[in-house]
């Protein structure tokens, strides 16, 4: 045997070759790990990107507590959805109470009075909870726009035309309103903003005709106010 | 300098020698059933069993021990005619030389075996019975039938070869004897015996369980491919223990060495 050489790189190629599953397979479990590490994080682990105030909402007849599925980031731009499922209502899960006086814009599907929630029972229908811990992601949005439709649940469009009012998509604000109406048309708040968002796309006469309406009707000093503002273009 | 594993290398050069011979369990028990079949009144033997598992060197061995109390030949290579082959057989049978361009008469070579019946008993051991054809085989059967002549008939035992053993042989042959692959602890046996019997301990120590193992699996218990395998990764410890001594592990035979031999002779791929 005179030279080794072409011997020696034939078996270097013949190592790579062997140790290729072995390198496939770590990489195969690193994968893994890291698609395992992501969706444990995505799923059951709750980072807050921007803490501010977090709120509770005291429902009557019932006592307060603090809840960990009450507890919503309200303040931030929302960036993230977490959906669980929940076992039926219980009074824990209505037992909401609001700090620092901040502005609810979540729907709380657990969130209903007593003969709600009996009638909820009665249907025995399993609710997903919907937690928004913060989020500006459209995707957010849709889910519960998807859920409304499913459900048609008075809450998911409330909070749906409450939200995109807030973020200015007055046209939305105005459609999600305007379904919430159709389920309940005695929610004056969201009455208001039908006429809001109507004032913002710029209806403003028939913002006032609809708002004159509501005030003959009821005498609501909060309609009155309202139509004063809109009057003296200071929404 | 002569390297330490030239000496090795040559151990491991194939032959038949009958000095090359390692008394294996399989192999004494292979012996000892060879030899209780040729005391028996059977005409022929058939020994049987894939290259390499040693029929050669077992029919060699049986030869030397048997010779001086039987009357034995080793016709180890077949002759390329038939005429050549009763000429072969002819000089055995008669101990004379066929006179120049004279032909064997068959029929008077079987009535001088049945004259010889009860006075000789000769045993031929035909090596590589594959290469012989059908018709002579046949000749050969009729011969053994003067119960004269006994023959011993090495086959190799291939997926064809199979079917003509069965074929061919089974209505005639009285008692067949299998040769097996050797096992990881025979084929362990095998080197480490062959090292020792030419002093070479500490190579033979430098081959531990684990190397064998791979030796095995690459060989499949094969003794000619061990001999090739084993002759190989000496070769190349020697171009090492040479030119890169730096390369060389003297007290144990490096994976690498094994893999590499292993690639040379085909047995793996890169």
């Amino acid at each position: 045997m005179h030279d080794m050489k072409p011997l020696e790189e034939e078996w270097k190629k013949y190592k790579q070759k062997k140790m290729r599953p072995w390198y496939l397979g770590l990489f195969g479990i690193l994968v893994l790990m890291i698609i395992s590490i992501l969706f444990y994080d995505k799923n059951m682990i709750r980072i807050p990107k921007f803490k501010t105030s977090f709120f509770h909402i005291d429902m009557p007849n019932t006592t307060k507590k603090k809840t960990k599925n009450s507890s919503l980031l309200t303040n931030g731009a929302l960036v993230r959805l977490e959906m669980t499922d929940h076992q039926p209502l219980t009074d824990t899960t209505q037992d909401i109470s609001v700090e620092n006086n901040t502005l609810v814009d979540i729907p709380v599907l657990d969130f209903k009075g007593s003969s709600d929630n009996s009638a909820f029972l009665n249907k025995n229908r399993k609710k997903i909870h919907l937690d928004i811990i913060e989020t500006s992601n459209v995707i957010a949005y849709r889910d519960v726009e998807k859920r409304f439709l499913m459900s048609h649940d008075i809450d998911d469009a409330f909070f749906l035309a409450k939200s995109y009012y807030k973020k200015g998509n007055y046209k939305k604000s105005e459609y999600w309103a305007y379904e919430t109406n159709k389920l309940n048309a005695d929610n004056a708040e969201n009455l208001f903003i039908f006429i809001k968002s109507k004032v913002k796309l710029g209806k403003k006469n028939e913002a006032i005709s609809i708002l004159k309406n509501y005030n003959n009707q009821t005498n609501s000093d909060e309609g009155k106010t309202l139509l004063v503002q809109i009057e003296n273009n200071q929404l | 300098m002569k390297s330490r594993y030239e000496a090795a290398k040559n151990v491991f050069v194939d032959s038949i020698d009958i000095d090359d011979y390692i008394e294996l369990n399989s192999a004494v028990t292979a012996y000892k059933q060879l030899q209780h079949s040729m005391d028996k009144p059977l005409k022929m033997i058939l020994l049987f069993g894939r290259p390499g598992t040693g029929k050669s060197i077992l029919l060699n061995r049986i030869k030397e021990k048997l010779k001086h109390q039987k009357e034995i030949y080793y016709f180890d290579t077949p002759a390329p005619t038939e005429k050549e082959f009763f000429q072969k057989l002819f000089k055995v049978l008669t101990q004379k030389e066929l006179p120049k361009n004279t032909e064997v008469n068959f029929s008077a070579l079987i009535d001088f075996c049945k004259k010889i019946r009860g006075e000789r008993e000769i045993i031929i051991l035909l090596d590589e019975a594959q290469m012989y054809g059908a018709a002579m085989m046949e000749k050969i059967r009729l011969l053994s039938d003067t119960r004269s002549v006994k023959f011993v008939v090495s086959l190799h035992k291939t997926e064809d070869e199979d079917l003509i053993a069965k074929a061919h042989f089974k209505s005639r042959i009285w008692e067949i004897i299998e040769l097996r692959n050797a096992t990881k602890d025979d084929q362990t046996a095998y080197v480490h015996k062959k090292l020792l019997k030419k002093n070479l301990f500490e190579i033979a120590n430098s081959i531990n369980s684990k190397d064998m193992k791979l030796i095995h699996k690459f060989t499949n218990g094969n003794y000619r491919e061990c001999n090739k395998l084993m002759f190989t990764i000496f070769e190349i410890c020697e171009y090492y223990d040479k030119n890169e001594p730096g390369k060389i592990d003297y007290t144990r035979i490096p994976k690498k060495m094994i893999e590499m031999a292993a690639l040379k002779l085909g047995y793996i791929h890169a």
